[in-house]
């Protein structure tokens, strides 16, 4: 079965990178954000980014912001369902907020943003879906390569998370790509969970986190050994920067109502208070949930800074 | 405390000396890093005095269980690690609005001089010295003006603020009225029958249920271990009238192990008050962690006959998690399992998903479908994270108690979710 599946999804597209070398139409932002748009081009420039501006420089002020803000992107396809448009569209717009949301953030100070692209539970459909699925996947990754500008503007690296061996080839490519497109970039981290679990992310540390302690490179098991690997991608911290000192789990948004983690960041969000204690801080870090009732595409920057505002006031009070 | 001082003089004396010895062997930075070894070791020692304290405690609360169960062995002599604030101290008012203004506006930023100019102009490579000076004026005023303009974002953020804490205030008015207004139409009855059609007309109901409880401390109404208890054995009485067959009580200090027969006598009087005297319902009281199993009551030298014939048919299980369950738990999986591979008795190719999902059923127990947390704002705890997987969360915002109102609308939310696993 996987076979014809790579067959069929490697004939729709040759390949990746040779069209995006053809200034593929599918991946450019810009043009994206021309065709979705629904504001003039006078009113984005007056009025939104000085807004935007002086928000981000008033949460940077306050110094409380959220290190580490994790996102599950629920509700595309009910919202193409409830727009009567096709869902590659929505898809389209999804990412697009998804875009606007990563630059707002990062101008925020935020040092990790985790997305939740893809689970494995999502290959258990119908072969048609997940070729649809996979065709997707591939325009998203693709929408991302093309869109490093703002990796290296903020100096963001980008990193897949989740099993990758489950992918074709060409997506598989395309991963490695991104990664080491980007992995100079120390400034920031993007995880990109693409075929993930939660329960496959702590198995995989659990795993490596054996061998190492069978090949003698650590002496001890702790939670703090488990949630180095997780933090740092299955290896313990690399040069300078260890991830998970960097920012441990503060905010997850979930939007379209759901009150499920449905397999997401299983061990960051149950946080023992006392293995997470930020010394930073001078606190207990704790996690807040933002369950938002909109679909991801109608998620707007002003709600995402309105919940920020919000996290900086709450954090005050401690 | 009192060592670290005395060290700090003593290597202060020392230093004295060598300075007046010799005056080229100023160095500062051992006594640093010394001072900082001391401090490492004297929380070290802090650190296991607690533990042995925890210990102490915990021991106490078993002997107590086993001899007699008192009431008086449960005066606690210092309070457990996750003591929460309570919520009198949280409850927004508009007295503290003025000192959220001082305390935005005092508190300083790390890069407020930092003009965004100056990596910008590099006024070195200049060589003519007047253009040099304007341009140093001019990086000047950018100054002066970021810092304006920072007060002038202070400013804002304190209005924000002053703002959020309005809001605050009448949220927390809204949903406690809310949640009155909730608990007058679900009025708390003490007859399993009410519960029954509250829940028969639900699509469907959660097989295993999972509740998290938090300690308040023992000024408050219901606070204390005897209260959280007495509201778990509430939890238990409420689902057994619902008909879930399985139930996790998790509290983060594991407060409900450690006195399991006082546990048992508060559960099968609270049934015996919703169900009456003559047919108290059967249950049992499982620990994972220890492995442990107890049936309905503790043995009591009259009633010790009955206890050997008791039959094991149950209405409902209820399993005693905490911190234990959680995380660390996973951790001693993965060390043993560790060790294991390292003697060679276990193949590095054995360890699947299966294998570790296998096991932490065995260890913790199954996944539960629903978990109510009856707290203010959700904080799972450390709650185990293998099995929060797909479970339907549930809470009520700035709600505090343990109450029926919560209970029942987490059953008739998750009665109208729907899961479907990866689609």
């Amino acid at each position: 079965m996987k076979n014809s599946v790579e067959e069929m999804s490697r004939a729709s597209s040759p390949s990746p990178l040779t069209s995006n070398k053809h200034n593929n139409k599918i991946g450019d932002r810009r043009s994206l954000e021309e065709e979705y748009s629904n504001c003039s081009f006078l009113v984005s420039r007056f009025i939104i980014f000085p807004l935007k501006y002086m928000f981000t420089e008033i949460i940077k002020s306050s110094g409380r912001q959220p290190k580490h803000v994790s996102f599950i992107m629920d509700g595309n396809r009910r919202f193409a369902k409830n727009k009567k448009m096709k869902i590659e569209k929505s898809h389209d717009m999804g990412f697009l907020t998804m875009c606007k949301i990563l630059n707002l953030l990062y101008d925020c100070d935020v040092k990790t943003v985790t997305v939740f692209a893809f689970s494995i539970e999502n290959f258990s459909r119908s072969e048609k879906e997940v070729l649809d699925l996979m065709r997707l996947a591939k325009k998203r990754l693709l929408q991302l390569v093309t869109n490093t500008d703002m990796c290296s503007k903020f100096g963001v690296k980008v990193k897949v998370v989740g099993d990758i061996s489950l992918l074709d080839e060409d997506l598989k490519e395309m991963c490695y790509f991104l990664e080491s497109e980007t992995q100079g970039n120390d400034k920031c981290l993007l995880n990109v969970c693409f075929p993930y679990t939660g329960r496959w992310e702590l198995f995989n540390s659990m795993k490596l986190a054996i061998t190492d302690f069978k090949n003698g490179e650590i002496n001890d098991i702790t939670s703090d050994t488990i949630s180095e690997y997780i933090y740092n991608h299955g290896k313990r911290a690399e040069g300078s920067i260890d991830w998970a000192k960097k920012g441990p789990l503060d905010l997850l948004v979930r939007t379209s109502g759901v009150k499920r983690l449905s397999d997401y960041q299983l061990w960051q969000v149950s946080s023992d208070c006392s293995i997470d204690y930020d010394e930073s801080k001078g606190y207990q870090n704790t996690i807040k949930f933002e369950i938002l009732k909109l679909l991801w595409p109608e998620l707007t920057i002003f709600r995402i800074i309105w919940m920020l505002l919000n996290f900086c006031f709450e954090q005050s009070k401690k | 405390m009192n060592s670290t001082k005395e060290f700090k003089v003593d290597i202060k004396t020392e230093n004295g000396d060598s300075n007046s010895l010799s005056v080229s062997s100023r160095s500062n930075t051992p006594v640093s890093d010394l001072d900082d070894g001391n401090k490492e070791s004297v929380c070290e020692v802090k650190n296991l005095n607690d533990s042995n304290g925890f210990k102490n405690l915990a021991d106490e609360h078993l002997s107590a269980a086993f001899t007699s169960p008192r009431v008086t062995s449960l005066t606690r002599d210092r309070p457990p690690e996750n003591l929460r604030p309570d919520i009198g101290a949280a409850v927004p008012s508009f007295s503290n609005m003025s000192y959220i203004a001082k305390n935005t506006i005092s508190k300083k930023t790390k890069k407020s001089t930092n003009s965004i100019c100056e990596d910008s102009f590099d006024y070195e490579t200049d060589v003519d010295g007047t253009r040099k000076i304007s341009r140093y004026i001019f990086l000047e005023i950018h100054r002066i003006l970021r810092a304006i303009f920072d007060v002038i974002l202070k400013c804002i953020l304190a209005f924000f603020y002053c703002f959020f804490a309005i809001l605050r205030f009448f949220e927390y008015n809204y949903n406690s009225m809310k949640l009155k207004f909730y608990s007058l139409i679900y009025n708390p009855s003490n007859s399993p029958q009410l519960i029954r059609s509250d829940v028969s007309s639900l699509s469907k109901i959660p097989k295993i249920l999972a509740a998290i409880v938090d300690y308040k401390s023992e000024e408050e109404v219901g606070g204390g271990v005897l209260g959280l208890m007495e509201n778990s054995s509430d939890i238990v009485a409420w689902s057994l009238s619902a008909g879930i067959k399985h139930l996790y009580l998790y509290d983060h200090d594991g407060l409900l192990k450690n006195d399991v027969g006082l546990l048992r006598r508060i559960i099968y009087n609270n049934l015996r008050k919703y169900f009456g005297p003559a047919k108290v319902p059967k249950f049992a009281v499982r620990i994972p962690h220890t492995n442990q199993i107890f049936y309905n009551l503790p043995p009591t030298p009259i009633s010790l006959e009955y206890v050997e014939k008791a039959d094991k048919k149950i209405s409902i299980e209820v399993i005693l998690l905490s911190k234990v369950d959680g995380r660390e738990t996973i951790v001693d999986l993965t060390k043993s399992m560790a060790e294991l591979c390292k003697q060679g008795l276990l193949d590095e190719k054995d360890i699947t998903q299966d294998l570790v999902d296998k096991e932490l059923r065995k260890l913790v127990g199954e996944e539960p479908d629903l978990l109510l947390y009856f707290g203010p704002n959700l904080d799972l705890q450390g709650f185990p994270p293998w099995h929060i997987r797909l479970t339907e969360l549930f809470w009520e915002h700035d709600n505090n108690d343990v109450s029926y109102t919560v209970f029942i609308r987490g059953l008739k939310e998750y009665a109208g979710s729907k899961v479907n696993v990866g689609k």
